[in-house]
C-alpha cells in the first residue's frame, strides 16, 4: 500500500523528510504546510532540491482522513496537533514529544484524546534525544542481567552547524559568549532539558524503577584560538569554545542515567579538556552492569574509504538520519492502535525499501 | 489479557554453556521461578539445578527424562542444547508452555517446520522466540534497529571477532566441536563441524534482516577459511602446536543478483600469529555493524571486563532471560524480532 503524506513545515529536517517522501515509491504526497510567506504557492519539489511534483505548499494544506503528518517545526503546537488527530490523521513528529508522557497530562492526554477521538496515533521521533538515548540503550539493555548506570554521549564538532544555524548554536548554545552568559540557560536551552527529561522519564518508567530527580551538571570551555566558522562569524579567543551539556537521572539516591552532548568548535580549549579530533558525529552509550557493554556509533556520509566522502558530512548526516527516523515510522505508526505510541510501544523501525537501489 | 501471569515458572533445557547462566539468573531473579532442568549426562542427573549452576542447592533436581517435562506444570522452556530436536521443540510447545532458544529459529522461511511449530503452539497456546548474540542481536536486530537512520542502503556488513583463546570451555567442546587444534592435512580434508548448523543459522538471521528491509534475498554465497598457527600458542583449553588449526573465518554473503547486500564475516582465533595473517586484530570480543547507505551508519559494540568471549555467552544468556516477560505475554504462535514490541530488559535492569 501506499501512504499519504502531509509534509508539516520544510525547515531542515522537514526538508530532507521531504525528500524521502517523493523518493520512497510506498510514500505519496498530498500537501506541504509552509509557515514562510516567501514558500506560499512553491512546488513541494521545488523546496527540496528534487523535480516538480504538481503539489503546491500552502499555509493551510487539505489533511484527509488516514493521512499521515509529518510534523516538522522546531517548536510542537499541541492545539494544532489535538486538531489534526481529531481529523483521523495521524502525527509523526520531529519536534520533540518523544514521550509526552513526561509533560504530564494537560499534555498527555490532549493528544491521547485526540488521537482516540479520530482513530489516528500520534509519534515523537528524532536521533538525540530519541535514537542515540531511548532506542539504542534500551535495545542494548538487552544485553545485560544487571545495570548499575547507563550513559549516553554525544561528541560532535559543530563548525558547520553552528555557521548554518547561528542563531541556535551561537545565540543560544553559547558560542562565542563568555562562559558566565553561556551558562546562564534562556527558553531554549531549558527546552533541550525538556527534551533529554523525556528521555530519562521513559527509560525509567519502562524499567519500572521511581526517578528521584533530574540533575543538571553543564560546563563550558573557551576556545585557545580564534574560529572562524564557514559564515564569517568569529568565536574569539577566551570565549565559549566547547559545551558540555550533563543531564542526570538520580534514583535511590545515586546517579543512574546520565545523557551528555559534547559540543565543540575546536579541540584547544581551556581548561584543557582532552577532545576527540574526529569529525564523525558519535555517540557511545555504555552501560555499567553485568556484564558492561559499550557501543560506539557514528554517522557519516560514507564509511567507504574508497568513497570520495568517506567520514565527511558527518552534521549534514544526523539531519537525514533524523528525518529518515521519522519517515520510516510512518508504517509502523499507520499500523499501530490509536493515540499516543512511543518506540515502546512499536516494532522495530526498519528502513523499509533502503535497498531497492 | 496477557497469558501467563510473573513470577514464570521456568524449566532449563541444557545446562551447558549458556544454560548454566540462565539457570544462575533464574535463581537470583525475583520475577521467575525455577521448577526443573533437563540434562543430557548421567554426571548432572539426578543433581541439585543450583548446584550445576555453581550456586546454592535450590531442591529442584534435573533430570533426563523428556516425558517429565513434558507434563511438569510449568510455563516456559529456556531449551538450551548443543543439538536441538524439532521433535522435542513441538512436544515442548504443545504440552502448553513458551519456549526461548538460542539455538538458531530467528526466523522461519521453511513453510513445513513453521507450519509444525505453529500448530503445536496452537495446541499448547504457547509462543516460541528465539535469542542470542549472533544470529539474534549482532546481524539482525541491530542493523534493523540502525536502518531506521538510513534512506538508502547499499550494503550491510556485520563483524564478529572473537578471541576464544581464554575460553573455559572443555577441550572437548573447543577443539572437537569448534574444529581447533587440528594439523594442516587433516584440516585440508575436514571441513568444520559447525558449519552446516552454522550456515543454517546465520542464513535465517539475513532473511530476517531482508524481511525487515522489506527485500527478497536471491542467492547465498558461503566460504570457510581456517589458519593455522605460525608457533607453538598456549590457551585455556590446551596447547595448539606450530602449524595447527588456531584461527577459523567463516563468511557468508546474502545476493540480489548477483549483488552482495549483507555481509556476515565471523573471526574466531584461538593465537596472536596465525597465517594467513587476517587484518582483523586479535580482540576480545567484537561485533561491528556497517551499513553503507545514505547515511553511512556504524556500530561497534564490545563487553567490558575480563575474559570478553565468556561475556559473548552472558550476552546470548542475557538475550535469553530479558525476552521472557515479552514471551509470556505474547499471543501464540512462532514469533521474531519483527512481532515483538522493542525488547529491553524490562524486568531485569534493577539499578543494583
Amino acid at each position: 500500500m501506499t501512504y499519504r503524506v502531509i509534509q508539516w513545515g520544510t525547515g531542515s529536517v522537514g526538508r530532507q523528510a521531504l525528500r524521502e517522501v517523493l523518493r520512497n515509491p510506498e510514500f505519496e504526497l498530498a500537501g506541504v504546510k509552509v509557515y514562510d510567506d516567501a514558500k506560499v504557492g512553491k512546488d513541494a519539489g521545488d523546496l527540496c532540491d528534487m523535480p516538480a511534483t504538481g503539489i503546491v505548499a500552502s499555509k493551510e494544506p487539505a489533511v484527509a482522513r488516514g493521512d499521515t503528518v509529518l510534523y516538522c517545526p522546531i517548536v510542537a503546537d499541541y492545539d494544532e496537533i489535538a486538531r489534526l488527530l481529531r481529523t483521523g490523521a495521524n502525527v509523526v513528529t520531529t519536534a520533540s514529544n518523544v514521550y509526552p508522557q513526561f509533560y504530564g497530562p494537560g499534555v498527555y492526554d490532549k493528544i491521547n484524546d485526540a488521537g482516540i477521538d479520530g482513530g489516528a496515533t500520534f509519534h515523537g521521533s528524532g536521533i538525540n534525544p530519541a535514537f542515540m538515548s531511548e532506542v539504542l540503550p534500551l535495545t542494548l539493555s538487552g544485553l545485560v542481567h544487571r545495570a548499575r548506570k547507563i550513559r549516553v554521549q554525544e561528541v560532535s564538532d559543530v563548525n558547520h552547524y553552528a555557521s548554518t544555524a547561528p542563531e541556535i548554536m551561537l545565540d543560544h548554545v553559547g558560542f562565542g559568549k563568555s562562559p558566565e552568559e553561556a551558562l546562564n540557560a534562556d527558553a531554549f536551552l531549558k527546552g533541550m532539558t525538556a527534551y533529554f527529561s523525556e528521555s530519562i522519564h521513559m527509560i525509567v518508567d519502562h524499567l519500572g524503577v521511581t526517578l528521584d530527580r533530574i540533575e543538571e551538571r553543564h560546563e563550558v570551555a573557551t576556545s585557545k584560538v580564534r574560529v572562524v566558522l564557514d559564515n564569517g562569524r568569529v568565536i574569539e579567543p577566551g570565549t565559549v569554545g566547547c559545551r558540555l551539556f550533563r543531564w542526570i537521572g538520580v534514583v535511590g539516591a545515586e546517579d543512574r542515567i546520565e545523557l551528555s552532548t559534547f559540543w565543540k568548535v575546536t579541540a584547544e580549549l581551556e581548561p584543557a579538556w582532552k577532545v576527540s579530533t574526529s569529525k564523525l558525529v558519535e555517540w557511545t552509550v555504555s552501560i555499567e552492569g553485568t556484564p558492561s557493554v559499550r557501543c560506539v556509533v557514528g554517522i557519516c556520509e560514507s564509511f567507504d574509504p574508497d568513497s570520495p566522502d568517506y567520514l565527511k558530512g558527518a552534521e549534514a548526516a544526523a539531519v537525514v538520519g533524523t528525518a529518515t527516523h521519522a519517515v520510516n515510522a510512518i508504517p509502523y505508526v499507520h499500523a499501530a492502535p490509536p493515540g499516543v505510541r512511543t518506540f515502546l510501544d512499536l516494532p522495530i523501525i526498519a528502513s523499509r525499501g533502503a535497498l531497492r537501489d | 489479557m496477557a497469558k501467563r501471569q510473573a513470577p514464570f515458572r521456568v524449566i532449563q533445557w541444557g545446562t551447558g554453556a549458556v544454560g548454566k547462566y540462565c539457570i544462575q539468573r533464574t535463581i537470583e531473579s525475583p520475577h521467575l521461578k525455577q521448577v526443573g532442568a533437563r540434562v543430557f549426562s548421567d554426571a548432572k542427573n539426578g543433581k541439585d539445578v543450583g548446584e550445576i549452576a555453581h550456586l546454592a542447592p535450590t531442591g529442584v533436581k534435573a533430570g533426563m527424562d523428556k516425558q517429565a517435562v513434558y507434563d511438569a506444570d510449568a510455563d516456559i522452556v529456556l531449551y538450551t542444547p548443543l543439538i536441538v530436536d524439532l521433535d522435542d521443540i513441538c512436544a515442548i510447545l504443545a504440552s502448553g508452555k513458551d519456549l526461548i532458544t538460542p539455538s538458531g529459529f530467528v526466523f522461519l522461511k521453511d513453510r513445513a517446520v513453521l507450519d509444525r511449530i505453529n500448530a503445536a503452539c496452537a495446541k499448547g497456546n504457547s509462543t516460541m522466540y528465539a535469542a542470542g548474540i549472533h544470529p539474534g542481536f549482532a546481524g539482525d536486530r541491530v542493523p534493523l534497529v540502525l536502518s531506521a537512520l538510513c534512506r538508502n542502503i547499499r550494503k550491510v556488513t556485520v563483524y564478529e571477532l572473537v578471541s576464544m583463546a581464554d575460553m573455559t570451555e572443555s577441550p572437548d567442546l573447543i577443539f572437537g566441536y569448534l574444529g581447533f587444534n587440528m594439523d594442516a592435512e587433516t584440516a585440508a580434508k575436514t571441513p568444520p563441524p559447525l558449519l552446516k548448523t552454522m550456515s543454517t543459522i546465520f542464513k535465517e538471521s539475513m532473511q530476517m534482516l531482508a524481511a525487515g528491509l522489506g527485500f527478497e534475498i536471491d542467492s547465498f554465497r558461503t566460504s570457510h577459511e581456517y589458519a593455522l598457527t605460525t608457533e607453538d600458542s598456549q590457551t585455556v583449553p590446551g596447547l595448539i602446536p606450530k602449524g595447527h588449526v588456531g584461527g577459523q573465518h567463516f563468511n557468508y554473503e546474502a545476493l540480489v543478483g548477483d549483488r552482495t547486500v549483507i555481509e556476515f564475516k565471523t573471526y574466531w582465533r584461538m593465537a596472536e600469529k596465525l597465517t594467513p595473517a587476517w587484518d582483523q586484530p586479535m580482540k576480545g570480543l567484537t561485533y561491528i555493524v556497517e551499513i553503507d547507505g545514505d547515511p553511512g551508519v556504524r556500530c561497534v559494540f564490545e563487553p567490558v571486563g575480563e575474559r570478553p568471549a565468556e561475556l559473548g555467552l552472558i550476552w546470548t544468556a542475557a538475550l535469553v532471560m530479558n525476552a521472557i516477560p515479552e514471551v509470556c505475554e505474547a499471543p501464540s504462535g512462532f514469533k521474531t524480532t519483527l512481532d515483538l514490541p522493542l525488547i529491553a530488559a524490562k524486568s531485569a535492569v534493577h539499578f543494583t
